[in-house]
């Protein structure tokens, strides 16, 4: 009895245990996760790809009673072997968020967007829609679509537009990330193909990162890197001493957008030292003879003057490709993101071509991606291509596209839509008065910010289908449409090495939102065009369709039997065609050196080097870049923006980073407020002074709502992708 | 034509969920963790030996600053949505031709001499003998969020759902098993390991550890983590947040208790020299009111501070920790001082003394009420000296300063001085004494030492803003800036109300007593009390709020 009482009075005064200690208690899961919080203890999993980036991460989602309770990276997976970036780790909590758009909302008298149901929601859809083609003509009415939603919705939307609904426009926010990249392989190899997979990475001795941050942007990529076994040299070409740059053993810090200059003088430079590959270039290529001559002029003093890196390290540069047995090139937003991209993608092809480093391990011109389903809007968005990369002027191709979908011909527009920056364009001068945009937010990401949001202004009906009513975008809508998210919907996605995987549906989406496969279905049938896409029945079954559409193609994927074999094989990358087994789970293209051209060789292509459509004067001194702020935040943060763990991981305010030197000369302090002026508009951020930005040089993150306010509208003229890389601008403490 | 309900299809089939079966896969029971292949090089093989412990150890070579190991932490261990247990700070500097840039993952050091387990006041920490690792106990912590102030790395973290602190423990039941902890197992890059380290070896050379440019001292509490890095740190390393100046948490329940405390301590003192230099009648009458006022004060104050508990119901837990956390002592003392307080109270109190000590001897009952009465004013010393103490441990630069002490005492005896007129008047006023006389007898030194303490408590708090000049953006440099910058309408108040209740007035009632009238007397005597106390309250706001703490470089967003 004393005993018992002194025992009480202990615990009273030291509890070892109780309540609060048991919240956190881990218990053994014993479903091969290890041990995990006793009240998230999940009774079964789901494992599925991450919904942001193109890296393709595999996620184990943990299930109790039916619900999504936690997420750990899927370990078995080719891709992430286990690992994910914080975004991944996170990729459950925006779902929760409480702005989602849980019913359609249309915008009243007044201008303010009040809830309405599906049917108000759809009806007002088709009225305005088809009144403003009645008025304007059928190419009144176009779509932005977005590498963010699955393959099937993609081409389920692109054939609904163009063959049920009779629009000829539409394009997606692609044509900011990757379009450069699609544009270059097209040309130089016959067909988007990118050649690499992720084991190319661990296998190359020398890796060139051009214009790519891989620790911040893709840091799962950048896992790869570090699991090489080659003691690499890893060299990285950006003006900003980047995270990247600081884990490489060179980093060339070129000035802004010299690269297609610093290639050029490199290939000038290996073809000068003998260190080419000229039996691979006889065999398998064209038009090297040209390009010799081309690059004659990029002399290394003359590349040196203009890229500011001295000769020796132009040498030291080429002497490591040369020395390099598995050569690899890597690139990604620096370059695509150019006035002269989609040259300078080639440039890097064209060393890779010019010494041999393509089509065996551990080589390749490799594009790294943005979305998760960049690449599958690249082959299925109806856009640029027609479906599966066909030709919408071939009419061979129109009549094996509508006989694969029991459709007329004559459905298929025989003309090419216009690019993103064109349908823009055309709103102010009446040519286009209605859009739709689908999971994406230009009016935060668009390049010129300003002139954009004037331009949905003068739309007659604006039409924003997103997960979330609040996204900058949906804010200046006539109608918003509900969508369900990652986590919420079924289908599939490919990633940057041609996988393609599985979203699934794991949560039921809040309110009345709806998959965008459903919107689509449903818009179909309020149209009237229903019929067309009745065979378009799920997901999985316009899985079917695409691979019918595929076959034959060099994106073949009849192999492929269906999402089941997809989910059991860790992803499958394209091609797999009928009959081929598949045995290796990570396989590059291009072993044999046949190309995609009608001769099966790859061309050299190159132009004369451009001037900056912008250029820095006097007043507006320094040269502007824009990027990727860190790892946790995602393009406009209308999803990472509602995880208050990742919120808890950047700066909350817009920073520029500037360098001592100027900052010293213009009296800025650390941290201070600055005011940033182009000649489009003024904003304030944060001064960061750091020596890792170039003296004359100002780098904006672009996760943040002001930033492109400033960026000068320039365009790739090959693949139209916008320039967000180079605008004048000037920095002052006061106005 | 469009059906009824058209959409019904489609909003059942989103709801519908059966594919989740269809896709998810019924684990096998006895699976092991399959990360153990990511993992098992990067935890130690074998438990830690005689005078080892376990250590995190971080490459930063291979850090590239993705951010996952914070996430995984959250979700691995069941966090609440907006909590962290570790943070990623980044540190930059060199030239433009040779600039660095660099990531700093941190969580617990769990360190040899931990500062959160040696100022907890109810023994919530353990150092685990076994592992080393710092464990909180959640279910003994009473939530006075001292550990948050005593740790230099940031490390404790307040959950105010639950009423108590949170913290890292190196997952050591994963590791008790052979798993690695969340954020070993979640870097992409294998830059996080356990190690296990020997004890002496931190012991000898501290500086080793957590060797990070602009890092706390290692010396304070002995840190275990080792960060590698194979090229050295250029000198003008400067973290991500050197400039951001945040000001902290109010913890308003602290501010009353502290400045009441002290008002109540003040008073016993002067309490104390009134039962000397007056005579009877008087006497009586004043003391009795006097001590009365200051312990309710001092009751008021300690009650309050209750208030600053996550789980107050356990305060009485404060007592453990008496051992070597001053704030267990600062409650333990300033608990005693209330009793011999309210001891004191009752022994003068006349109404009690007739009726229970009517038939002691005289000289005897002085005698206990002299015993009482040192008692209090002692105990109260010492408990503002505990207060003093529980401040300066922490380290902050703005509160490891002499100018603690001199605050702590110099509000003592200000508000004790003040208040002591202010009771005098008073009771002068009500029982019919001389006013004038009683000024002449005490008031006027009373006022001249109240305007010389409060001008040299104002001076020396002025004296912090000759930290501004500072080209270097120090801690102090940072609370300067934060008073003139952050809170200037307090700062200036506080001076203002300073200088007018405890220099200006004082030293015109002192020159100008005998010419005034009565009302007008005590109104100045209110003024003095009253804005002199508020003055004191708006220091003790600044206190809390403009102080930097220490922490990691970088750790800390803005």
């Amino acid at each position: 009895m004393k005993e018992n009482l002194r025992q009480k009075f202990n615990d009273i005064m030291l509890q070892k245990d109780g309540r609060l200690t048991k919240e956190l208690a881990l218990e053994s899961s014993a479903l091969g996760l290890g041990k995990l919080p006793q009240r998230l203890l999940p009774d079964r999993t789901a494992t599925m790809v991450c919904g942001y980036c193109s890296t393709g991460c595999s996620l184990t989602v943990h299930l109790k009673n039916n619900e999504p309770v936690n997420l750990t990276p899927t370990v078995h997976y080719p891709v992430n072997l286990g690992e994910a970036c914080p975004k991944g780790w996170e990729a459950l909590t925006p779902l929760k968020a409480h702005d989602r758009a849980t019913t359609p909302y249309r915008k009243d008298r007044s201008g303010k967007l009040v809830p309405v149901d599906w049917d108000t929601a759809l009806k007002s859809f088709v009225e305005n829609f088809k009144r403003i083609q009645d008025k304007y003509g059928k190419e009144s009415v176009a779509f932005l679509s977005t590498g963010q939603i699955c393959t099937e919705e993609m081409a389920l939307l692109g054939a609904l537009a163009k063959f049920g609904m009779g629009l000829l426009h539409g394009d997606g926010n692609t044509r900011q990330c990757m379009a450069t990249a699609a544009v270059a392989y097209k040309h130089s190899f016959g067909f988007d193909a990118p050649p690499f997979s992720y084991k190319d990475l661990e296998e190359s001795d020398v890796l060139v990162f051009v214009g790519a941050n891989p620790c911040i942007a893709h840091p799962i990529m950048w896992q790869r890197v570090s699991r090489n076994k080659n003691n690499p040299q890893i060299i990285v070409v950006d003006p900003r001493k980047t995270e990247t740059a600081m884990a490489a053993t060179k980093h060339y810090a070129l000035l802004p957008k010299t690269d297609l200059i610093l290639f050029y003088g490199l290939a000038n430079i290996l073809i000068e030292r003998g260190s080419i590959d000229e039996k691979y270039i006889a065999q398998h290529t064209v038009d090297f003879e040209a390009f010799k001559i081309h690059v004659k002029t990029f002399t290394p003093e003359s590349v040196s003057r203009s890229t500011g890196l001295s000769v020796l390290q132009l040498n030291e540069f080429a002497a490591i490709i040369a020395a390099g047995q598995r050569v690899s090139f890597w690139w990604t937003m620096g370059v695509n993101q150019g006035y002269e991209g989609v040259r300078t993608a080639q440039s890097l092809i064209n060393l890779a071509l010019m010494t041999g480093n393509i089509g065996r391990p551990g080589t390749g011109a490799n594009s790294i991606t943005g979305q998760c389903n960049a690449m599958g809007s690249r082959l299925f968005s109806n856009t640029t291509n027609l479906l599966g990369g066909h030709d919408f002027l071939n009419a061979e191709h129109r009549t094996k596209i509508a006989a694969i979908l029991n459709m007329d011909t004559l459905l298929i527009p025989d003309r090419n839509s216009l690019a993103y920056d064109q349908i823009l364009e055309s709103i102010p001068v009446n040519k286009i008065k209605g859009l739709w945009i689908i999971a994406t937010n230009p009016s935060h990401s668009w390049i010129n910010q300003s002139e954009f949001r004037e331009h949905l202004k003068s739309l007659e009906f604006l039409v924003v289908q997103d997960m979330y009513h609040t996204t900058e975008t949906a804010q200046m809508a006539d109608l918003v449409l509900p969508a369900a998210g990652w986590g919420e919907k079924g289908g599939t996605v490919i990633n940057s090495e041609r996988r393609i995987g599985l979203f699934k549906k794991v949560a039921p989406a809040p309110g009345a939102a709806l998959a965008d496969f459903y919107i689509f279905k449903a818009i179909a049938r309020y149209w009237g065009c229903e019929e067309l896409f009745k065979e378009w029945s799920s997901p999985e079954a316009v899985f079917q369709i695409l691979k019918k559409i595929s076959k034959g193609t060099p994106a073949d994927i009849m192999g492929i039997k269906d999402y089941r074999m997809i989910d059991n094989h860790g992803g499958i990358q394209w091609p797999l065609r009928e009959n081929e087994e598949l045995i290796e789970t990570e396989r590059h293209l291009l072993a044999d050196g046949v190309f995609y051209h009608h001769d099966g060789k790859a061309r050299f292509l190159f132009d004369p080097i451009r001037p900056p459509p912008e250029e820095t004067d006097e007043f507006y001194s320094f040269v502007l870049l824009t990027g990727r702020g860190t790892s946790s935040q995602w393009h406009t943060q209308t999803r990472t923006g509602k995880s208050p763990v990742l919120r808890k991981t950047y700066p909350q305010n817009l920073y520029v980073e500037i360098n001592p030197f100027d900052a010293q000369r213009l009296k800025i302090q650390p941290h201070q407020w600055v005011f940033i002026t182009t000649k489009r508009g003024r904003i304030k951020a944060q001064a960061k002074i750091m020596a890792t930005i170039q003296p004359g040089q100002i780098f904006l993150p672009m996760h943040y709502e002001e930033t492109n306010k400033l960026t000068f509208p320039a365009f790739d003229p090959y693949s139209r992708q916008p320039s967000y890389k180079l605008s004048a601008a000037h920095v002052a403490k006061n106005l | 034509m469009i059906k009824q309900n058209s959409m019904d299809d489609f909003l059942k089939e989103q709801q519908d969920l059966s594919a989740v079966e269809k896709f998810s896969i019924a684990h096998d029971l006895k699976q092991l963790p399959a990360a153990q292949s990511l993992y098992k090089e990067l935890i130690p093989k074998t438990t830690p030996g005689p005078g080892q412990q376990y250590a995190f150890e971080v490459n930063l070579d291979q850090c590239s600053g993705c951010k996952a190991c914070i996430t995984a932490c959250h979700n691995e261990n069941g966090l609440d949505e907006d909590e962290i247990w570790r943070s990623v700070g980044q540190i930059h500097g060199g030239t433009t031709q040779s600039p660095v840039i660099q990531h700093i993952t941190t969580a617990c050091h769990h360190c040899l001499d931990p500062a959160c387990l040696n100022g907890c006041p109810v023994n919530a920490y353990e150092k685990d003998t076994a592992t080393g690792i710092v464990k909180h106990l959640d279910d003994q912590c009473i939530g006075c969020q001292y550990c948050t102030f005593t740790c230099a790395y940031d490390v404790p973290k307040y959950h105010k759902k639950k009423g108590i602190v949170h913290k890292c423990d190196m997952c050591i039941s994963r590791l008790n098993v052979g798993e690695a902890p969340a954020c070993v197992r979640a870097c992409p890059t294998a830059a996080i390991r356990v190690t296990l380290v020997d004890v002496q070896a931190v012991r000898n050379d501290p500086n080793h550890f957590v060797q990070i440019p602009d890092a706390p001292d290692s010396r304070y509490s002995l840190p275990t983590t080792r960060y590698l890095r194979k090229e050295k740190f250029p000198e003008n390393m400067e973290s991500n947040d050197s400039y951001t100046v945040t000001p902290e948490h109010s913890h308003s329940p602290l501010i009353v208790m502290l400045v009441l405390t002290q008002f109540s301590v003040g008073a016993f003192g002067a309490g104390l020299f009134l039962r000397h230099v007056l005579a009877d009648p008087i006497r009586v009458k004043m003391i009795s009111y006097h001590a009365l006022m200051a312990l309710v004060v001092g009751v008021m104050a300690l009650g309050v501070s209750v208030f600053h508990l996550g789980r107050p119901l356990y305060a009485f837990r404060a007592v453990l920790g008496l051992r070597k956390s001053w704030l267990s002592r600062e409650i333990v003392v300033f608990g005693l001082f209330a009793f011999f307080a309210a001891c004191y109270a009752l022994t003068i109190w006349p109404y009690f003394v007739e009726r229970w000590m009517g038939h002691w001897e005289k000289n005897y009952l002085r005698q206990i009420q002299d015993v009482f009465a040192i008692l209090t004013s002692a105990t109260g010393l010492l408990g503002v000296l505990c207060s003093i103490m529980v401040y300066q441990v922490t380290r902050r630069p703005f509160w490891d300063h002499p100018m603690t002490a001199i605050k702590f005492y110099l509000t003592t005896a200000i508000t004790g001085i003040s208040s002591t007129l202010l009771v005098a008047v008073s009771v002068a006023l009500s029982t019919g004494i001389d006013i004038s006389s009683l000024m002449e007898a005490l008031g006027k030194t009373g006022c001249e030492v109240l305007a010389i303490l409060t001008a040299v408590k104002l001076l020396s708090e002025a004296s912090l803003f000759g930290h501004l000049q500072e080209r270097q953006w120090t801690s102090l440099k940072k609370t300067a800036f934060l008073m003139k910058e952050t809170f200037p309408y307090v700062t200036f108040w506080r001076f203002l109300l300073g200088t007018l209740g405890g220099v200006i007035l004082p030293l015109y009632l002192q020159s100008a007593y005998a010419s005034l009238e009565i009302h007008t007397l005590i109104w100045i005597v209110v003024f003095i009390c009253l804005l002199s106390l508020i003055a004191e309250f708006l220091e003790r706001y600044l206190f809390f709020r403009a102080v930097v703490p220490l922490k990691m470089p970088g750790a800390r967003m803005s």
